[in-house]
């Protein structure tokens, strides 16, 4: 199985960080989509990295929200970290 | 008219109905997404939340990184209470918990609407009393009940606020809501399957056993929910007692 650790997921945010939000930002102004279109995104790039199918691992996890990001991230990370305080880096900051 | 959301929300319910029906009418259906910033730490409030059916965590971040939860609030309550103590701002982030709709309405027609119906304002003020009493009950209860009791009052609280038997929640969230590490969540998680009180596979949580949750939990589940439902006839109240 492959696996994420937390220098790997920060890399992600990051790139999402400052190649998808600032769009994302500006083109949504609802505060809901734009968490679910940010999730959705750092959801990709994290399957991509675990070699998971982005649409097969939603439909196990039965989401396409960040519940399917969290659930993913917490069978397939190693060592343990805490993901929430990173991700509140990409949400809250949309440039 | 607006339709009325099919859930409601406890708090408001404590309203006198024709004014209930007044004031819902005037608040805004929102859904609100799993990790859905509500407020942002110490940015100006601009809208308070009757929570439905989600549940909404303010949350405290050490200097270490560590994240812990100071304060969850459900359908018994609302967010945004600093607006009605005459604060500008929220201290603590608050996010959504687990997806599900909520009531919001702007802090300058909720503070309108504060003003004009004496109603409304006691049973505000009732609230914040009252969870200042869930916080105190709640610190009481980290120092002195186990872990199995505590995780036990959040799964009841949760199911309180969601109205379902099952709903989705991470072990990262139960670590934030009980300020333990991921171990010692699977364990917990664990020892409560094997007593047939809980389903939980691969973050889908299932209450299947809600009295044996009660009896799995410390006296602080009752002691809190008996606060939040007891009160005194609005109309006594404010007839001169409230203010």
């Amino acid at each position: 199985m492959e696996t994420i650790d937390e220098q790997e997921f920060r890399r992600i945010c990051e790139d999402i960080r400052t190649q998808e939000v600032p769009t994302i930002f500006q083109a949504v102004a609802d505060s809901a989509e734009r968490t679910q279109l940010i999730l959705r995104a750092v959801f990709r790039r994290v399957c991509s990295h675990l070699k998971l199918d982005f649409e097969a691992q939603q439909v196990a996890l039965k989401d396409n929200d960040g519940f399917a990001l969290f659930q993913t991230l917490e069978e397939h990370m190693k060592p343990e970290f805490f993901y929430s305080g990173i991700l509140d880096q990409v949400l809250l900051r949309g440039v | 008219m607006p339709v009325l959301p099919k859930y409601s929300n406890r708090l408001l319910r404590k309203l006198p109905e024709p004014e209930y029906q007044r004031f819902v009418s005037r608040l805004e259906l929102v859904s609100l997404t799993l990790k859905q910033l509500i407020y942002q730490e110490n940015a100006p409030i601009k809208h308070v939340y009757f929570p439905l059916n989600t549940l909404v965590s303010h949350v405290a971040t050490m200097q270490d990184g560590t994240v812990i939860e100071v304060s969850t609030s459900g359908n018994e309550g609302m967010i945004g209470l600093p607006a009605l103590l005459r604060s500008e701002r929220s201290k603590f982030p608050a996010f959504a918990l687990i997806s599900g709709q909520a009531l919001r309405m702007s802090v300058e027609d909720f503070r309108t609407e504060v003003k004009r119906s004496p109603a409304l304002d006691y049973i505000l003020h009732r609230y914040a009393e009252v969870l200042l009493i869930e916080i105190a009950q709640g610190r009481a209860c980290n120092q002195l009940h186990s872990i199995h009791q505590r995780c036990a009052r959040w799964l009841l609280k949760m199911h309180d606020s969601v109205d379902h038997d099952e709903f989705e929640i991470t072990q990262e969230f139960l670590c934030q809501l009980l300020g333990v590490r991921r171990a010692s969540i699977s364990e917990v998680a664990s020892a409560l399957q094997k007593s047939d009180l809980i389903r939980y596979t691969r973050g889908k949580m299932s209450i299947l056993d809600r009295q044996g949750l009660e009896a799995a939990g410390c006296e602080c589940y009752r002691v809190i929910r008996s606060e939040y439902e007891r009160q005194s006839p609005i109309k006594n109240a404010l007839n001169g007692n409230h203010r």
